[in-house]
């Protein structure tokens, strides 16, 4: 595995995992509007 | 009790079935193989592009028209595109809504048993010992009923392959009564409960498999360049003259719309059971977010890294070349035999697949439920009564003749083509009939999240014009030679085209009803009826 690919891979990575928790964080913090 | 009365019972749980819907087979096995065979890396570029332009602006649509069709007791496209669109022809073009979910559902059923007998005979340990790829594909062609050992049983009995006629049709009986049960029980209790118990699971077990796969190491000593690290490299190192390729761009967008199940009527009606004061912002980005990570970091570590580092970057690229099945269902269950509790590991991944594919199922007999429900006040028991008989007997085909593509020709109109005519199709509607003023309130009505204006440029222009590209350039390269059966040997046309009239029987048959549903809406009698009630 060359540089570009750890530093795609951990940026993708970490783009990702990072969207999705902010995501659940913010949808467990919000309850239903009705 | 109609389907439209029924609600989700928590926020949590709707994201999980949307998040379900969307995670399925083609996370595990179609995304890894696109990936390496897309210049690697910086397929990354464009696939992250599409995400954020065409993906998720998507998923805002259909959460979006489900929520307004809903409130306005239309749950299936038909009604939606009905109401957000004053043509006549509206209704039939949401036809495809319910008539894609159908026709995938009559195969997807099939191939997601496939997962659970997989499952069941790996804990039993019934796969062939000796655990060759050659071998591996006599049995899974054994136990789909393709092939027959010499001696006239199925399956290779003497490698003590564990098969024997009936078995495949067993678990697709078994899985199609699990996707009745779950969609009998309703959406809160059924579809809901599996959402909250499967994806969970799904993503344990993915970890689980993911820790295994990346503690392999080099599996082989001598030969050291068969290793996880190559095979990561395999799937993330750049090669940046890919870029330059418009098929590597086109590979990528087609990616991101089938991985969040868009264009095929099922977010929509998942959607349909809010209330207008209930978010769609967040929630879409979050089902984007929760497929993604199923996506990239789970389905990207797993089947096709672990191939490298047991069989080499050139055996791995000829049997990705053969199809997500053959890795899926041949080259995984071979690699796990080679492994310490091996038939556990095996046992976890087709688990695994079947959770992936049964809450994509579940989704798409909602989806039928729904329209007969909201335009035939058809109760649920009957519903699904009718939908399990139908679809019972529209798989048989699917299983008798597996060998001869019959199953491939509804996987590419239906599960492939018409996605893409629906998707550019509602996205213009959207954007260019509804208006995106009055779209972009929709979105952002009850939002808990406040999105960049910028996002309403993107969903008025950049969206939809990705859209019509993606689906002129992408029908112009694919429809026109597998509508001329162009490389389909002669045993095999007769099947084909036996799939074709199968379909458009399908597609008439769902026009008969909207015509008859809206004739009994509008037609003279209930306008009789409404003098009545307002007399």
């Amino acid at each position: 595995m060359t540089i570009g690919g750890w530093i795609l891979l951990i940026t993708a990575w970490g783009g990702i995992i990072g969207l999705t928790l902010w995501c659940i964080i913010r949808v467990l913090r919000t309850p239903w509007q009705e | 009790m109609s389907a439209g009365k029924e609600q989700w019972g928590t926020r949590i749980g709707l994201i999980l079935a949307m998040a379900g819907n969307a995670v399925g087979l083609g996370n595990f096995l179609r995304f890894p193989v696109q990936a390496a065979s897309n210049g690697g890396g910086a397929f990354m570029i464009p696939y992250f592009l599409s995400l954020i332009l065409l993906g998720i602006p998507l998923m805002w649509i259909e959460w979006s028209l489900g929520r307004y069709g809903g409130v306005r007791g239309s749950g299936s496209t038909p009604g939606i595109l009905d109401a957000i669109w004053k043509s006549r022809v509206a209704k039939y073009v949401g036809a495809l809504g319910i008539f894609m979910p159908f026709v995938v559902m009559v195969y997807y059923t099939y191939v997601e048993s496939w997962s659970l007998g997989f499952s069941l005979l790996s804990i039993f340990g019934a796969f062939p010992e000796t655990g060759g790829i050659e071998e591996m594909t006599h049995f899974l062609r054994a136990y789909q009923g393709a092939e027959m050992h010499a001696s006239g049983m199925f399956g290779n009995v003497d490698t003590g392959a564990f098969i024997f006629p009936g078995l495949a049709y067993g678990f697709f009986l078994v899985t199609l009564g699990a996707n009745l049960w779950f969609l009998y029980r309703g959406l809160s209790g059924g579809i809901e409960k599996v959402a909250l118990y499967g994806l969970p699971a799904l993503f344990l077990f993915a970890i689980v498999l993911m820790v295994r796969v990346l503690t392999l190491g080099t599996p082989d000593p001598a030969i050291p360049e068969n290793s996880i690290a190559n095979g990561l490299g395999f799937i993330w190192n750049p090669d940046l003259s890919a870029l330059s390729n418009p098929q590597v761009w086109l590979a990528a967008a087609g990616q991101i719309f089938f991985t969040l199940s868009l264009g095929m009527g099922s977010i929509h009606v998942y959607a349909s059971y809010l209330s207008d004061k209930d978010d769609v912002a967040l929630s879409g980005l979050s089902t984007s977010a929760t497929n993604e990570t199923a996506e990239v970091v789970m389905g990207g570590t797993i089947a096709i890294p672990a191939a490298v580092a047991f069989f080499g970057v050139a055996a791995t690229t000829q049997l990705a070349a053969g199809g997500s099945y053959n890795l899926g269902f041949v080259t995984m269950p071979v690699i796990f035999q080679q492994l310490p509790l091996g038939d556990l590991f095996g046992a976890l991944w087709f688990f695994l697949l079947f959770i992936a594919g049964i809450t994509s199922s579940l989704a798409m007999g909602q989806v039928v439920l729904r329209f007969l429900a909201d335009e035939f006040g058809i109760t649920r028991s009957r519903a699904v009564a009718l939908l399990g008989a139908v679809v019972f007997l529209c798989t048989q085909p699917v299983v008798l003749f597996i060998e001869y593509a019959y199953m491939d020709e509804l996987d590419f109109w239906a599960g492939t083509f018409g996605l893409f005519v629906f998707g550019a199709v509602e996205v213009i509607l959207f954007a260019w009939v509804f208006g995106i003023d009055r779209g972009w309130s929709e979105i952002m009505k009850g939002a808990d999240i406040r999105l960049p204006r910028i996002y309403k440029f993107v969903l008025a222009w950049v969206t939809p014009l990705l859209m019509i590209v993606i689906f002129l350039t992408w029908t112009w390269l694919n429809a026109p030679s597998v509508l001329m059966m162009d490389g389909v040997p002669a045993e095999n046309r007769p099947f084909v085209i036996g799939a074709r009239i199968f379909m458009l029987a399908s597609l008439a048959g769902f026009f008969y009803l909207i015509r008859r549903a809206w004739r009994d809406k509008e037609g003279p009698r209930a306008q009789e009826r409404e003098r009545a009630r307002a007399a």
